[in-house]
């Protein structure tokens, strides 16, 4: 089989607690060799919590620091996806970092920074300016978003324009609205996850946080679609869990002899907004 | 007319739980200390509590002379759970102040009563190292049906995101004994006081207009053309606003470059932050 195999780590996080929150990466990350996962995905900040507010700076780090050493070296022997906040010319980020190899080949800083009612993000740090792909291992081209830039069509049509296979999506969705089904948040997550696979025909990976912060309860739920829309695996809500999804490449290939999406793709067309 | 929207009490019970044992985690207290009252909110609260942290809580009943139906409900509950109850009156201490202070005014004396709870409260915890559970529930923290600094004083509020009839709704799935559950809800601060009659409205009208109000963000003009009566949603409109003083923590005048709750903002978590070498 051409494909991958993903393993979503659905893990929990405490506030400023590296070391803590390190030493679960890397439980995590055995955990997802002992599965045969070719890539394990962590949610956003995991690293060190979420809600850093006025502690952004003090617990970001260049993505040069020793403290990212053990993932590095991890990923000597499997790909990782790991956030936290990254310190680049003296300004605070939301990074997510792709390692392999040994070291970090790619990075995605947030773009989309929440700020309505419980978020803070564009007080605490400043936003990303770009959308690239990268290549993994096998040579398919990812890209990656973190939590609120899936909510921008923009930026998921980027994704698109720029063809990559397969976008991730480390997150830390706070739970809200709880409904007769359970969280009324993870209806409209699925809903984005699925309709963006199946309109962009791609794999679609998205990694939620678990646990608190301050009453805040990150709901889990995490889960990958296929380009279909067809979701692979979900993880339970609330649960610290690894959930494993096998990718088939093919499917791509096959979704394009179906409904070939992409090649309608009219990424240099201009729109016009004319209004008498 | 509109009705609060479908609620799944397992899902909610699971989320509850999981935030007490995280917040007693985080606090490094040995569990948690709850203040029964026989009521439906508290008794929910301590079956919560006591699921979250596999028993390990100390229920604490402080009555103000003897309420049979209380102390009955109160026993009820602690058989269920299997929790011995601590009782200690607080009828001659209260009874020492009003006559000190020669106090008559009702409420004045009903939010004495709940401050002497808290100071109580407090000081199990203080000496069971226990973190000090709160049973606010949404409606009356909106409205602010409660004492500032008496029962509003704790340290977590499980059920306070909860509207009155969610945590009915609540109790049913967790099998809270029913004489609890069918009883009309009272602070029990003076003789037949009962929620419903000092609020002026019924917990099913006040919490549909508070749900589409607060969480769906209608305006008044939108509430009426759903079928709600002006007035009353004006009036609860009203209770809503004179309530915002107590949700907040004291108001500090601004002096200095950084100032504690206004910006100098730090999770309470992040006290068990690393070092930086």
């Amino acid at each position: 089989m051409d494909g991958m195999k993903v393993a979503l780590a659905q893990i929990n996080a405490d506030i400023g607690r590296f070391q803590h929150n390190l030493a679960k990466h890397l439980a995590y990350i055995q955990l997802a060799r002992e599965a045969e996962a070719d890539i394990v995905v962590f949610p956003e900040m995991a690293l060190t919590g979420y809600s850093l507010q006025d502690l952004a700076l003090t617990l970001a780090m260049p993505s040069t620091s020793k403290k990212l050493d053990p993932l590095r070296q991890a990923s000597q022997q499997i790909d990782i996806i790991a956030s936290f906040p990254e310190l680049s010319d003296h300004a605070a980020y939301i990074a997510s970092a792709y390692f392999s190899g040994g070291e970090i080949r790619h990075i995605h800083r947030k773009l989309y920074l929440p700020i309505n009612g419980i978020f803070n993000d564009r007080k605490d740090f400043k936003p990303g300016n770009h959308i690239t792909v990268f290549p993994l291992r096998d040579q398919h081209i990812a890209s990656m978003l973190v939590c609120r830039d899936i909510w921008h069509m923009d930026a998921s049509l980027r994704c698109r324009e720029l063809g990559a296979s397969i976008l991730f999506a480390p997150s830390a969705v706070p739970l809200r609205k709880i409904t007769a089904n359970g969280p009324g948040v993870s209806a409209f997550i699925d809903r984005t996850v699925q309709g963006y696979a199946e309109k962009s025909s791609q794999f679609f990976v998205f990694v939620n946080r678990v646990g608190f912060e301050e009453g805040i309860c990150f709901y889990g739920g995490s889960l990958v679609a296929d380009p279909f829309g067809t979701v692979l695996v979900k993880a339970p809500y609330l649960e610290e869990t690894l959930v494993v999804a096998e990718v088939d490449w093919r499917e791509l290939e096959r979704k394009n002899r179906l409904l070939p999406l992409s090649y309608e793709q009219q990424p240099y067309a201009s729109w016009r907004r004319e209004v008498a | 007319m509109l009705s609060l929207p479908g609620f799944d009490p397992a899902f909610v019970s699971k989320v509850i739980q999981q935030f007490i044992s995280e917040e007693v985690r985080k606090s490094g207290l040995n569990g948690a200390v709850i203040s029964l009252s026989g009521g439906l909110d508290s008794s929910v609260v301590a079956k919560l509590a006591y699921e979250a942290l596999h028993g390990n809580i100390r229920l604490l009943y402080m009555p103000y002379r003897t309420i049979q139906t209380s102390e009955r409900d109160v026993q009820a509950l602690a058989e269920q759970l299997r929790v011995p109850v601590e009782t200690y009156p607080i009828t001659e201490w209260a009874a020492l102040f009003f006559r000190e202070r020669q106090l008559e005014d009702r409420m004045r004396r009903g939010n004495v009563l709940a401050r002497l709870r808290m100071v109580a409260l407090f000081d199990v915890s203080a000496r069971d190292k226990a973190l000090v559970i709160g049973s606010s529930n949404k409606t009356e923290i909106l409205v602010g049906y409660s004492t500032w600094y008496g029962d509003s004083a704790c340290a977590i509020l499980p059920i306070g995101d909860l509207y009155k009839t969610q945590v009915r709704c609540l109790a049913e799935y967790l099998n809270i004994p029913e004489s609890i559950r069918n009883k009309p809800p009272s602070a029990e601060l003076w003789e037949n006081q009962t929620d419903e009659a000092e609020l002026g409205v019924t917990y099913d009208d006040l919490d549909r207009i508070l749900y589409y109000l607060v969480d769906e963000q209608y305006t008044i003009t939108q509430m009426v053309e759903k079928g709600f009566s002006e007035e009353i949603v004006r009036k609860v409109q009203r209770k809503m606003q004179a309530s915002y003083y107590k949700q907040r923590t004291p108001i500090i005048c601004k002096c200095s470059n950084r100032t504690v709750g206004l910006d100098y903002r730090y999770s309470k978590d992040a006290q068990n932050c690393e070092e930086e070498e």
